[in-house]
């Protein structure tokens, strides 16, 4: 079986993809094809849902902490009964099925505001967003999305011991309720 | 195996494809190839 990694690297920071099937990664190269470019390219792919097989992000120097569901701010419970589905607490994808989002870009902010406000975790890395949004989504949150939310002034950055941190400030949980929640 | 790898690099964000599937390397070098030359032209 064949490997197919993407590795995208800027400043620090580096995401990593892995997967089995080339189709997956075309899609994520076709991308940043079109952020290279400025413009819209062409390109018809297959479903690749089922091809995912594994998705895999690490920093580079300074490195920063290994990802792990069992992390303690992952364990957190969430009690605001209007972000949860049924009093329960809904899989990022339900969340996302729930709201308004209509590209990358707003399933990211939707997405910000679920690890904010149902997973009650204070920041997060793009390595911790990305594993619940690319199963999610089939698409990853790129340093673009990243960029153009911070232009937006949705979201506030900041450096942590060589861990670059995020978290949805108010003008983007407004943005959320008024234009995205559902 | 050989592994191929196809690396780009534009300001400060560098992308970097790695595959033993040859096939698949060169139709994505031919693809970027292709659209920024179209777009040069």
């Amino acid at each position: 079986m064949s490997i197919y990694r993407l590795r995208v690297k800027c400043n620090n920071a580096q995401v990593e993809v892995v997967a089995k099937n080339g189709t997956i990664l075309a899609r994520e190269m076709d991308r940043y094809l079109e952020s290279f470019l400025g413009r819209k390219i062409s390109t018809q792919y297959e479903p690749v849902q089922q091809n995912y097989y594994q998705q895999q992000t690490s920093y580079s120097e300074p490195r920063m902490e290994e990802f792990s569901l069992n992390q303690p701010h992952m364990q957190q419970e969430y009690h605001e009964a209007p972000n949860t589905i049924g009093g329960q607490i809904p899989a990022l994808n339900e969340f996302i099925a729930s709201n308004k989002g209509y590209d990358t870009f707003s399933e990211f902010i939707i997405s910000a505001y679920y690890m904010k406000k149902v997973l009650n975790n204070e920041f997060f890395t793009l390595k911790m967003l990305n594993s619940k949004f690319y199963p999610a989504t089939g698409s990853l949150v790129d340093f673009y999305i990243i960029e153009e939310a911070k232009n937006k002034g949705f979201i506030n950055t900041w450096n942590d011991e060589g861990t670059t941190k995020y978290t949805l400030n108010e003008e983007g949980e407004a943005y959320f309720v008024n234009q995205l929640r559902g | 195996m050989a592994e191929y790898v196809f690396k780009m690099k534009k300001g400060e964000v560098e992308i970097e494809l790695s595959s033993d599937d040859a096939e698949f390397v060169e139709q994505q070098l031919a693809k970027w190839r292709e659209e920024i030359l179209k777009k040069q032209g």
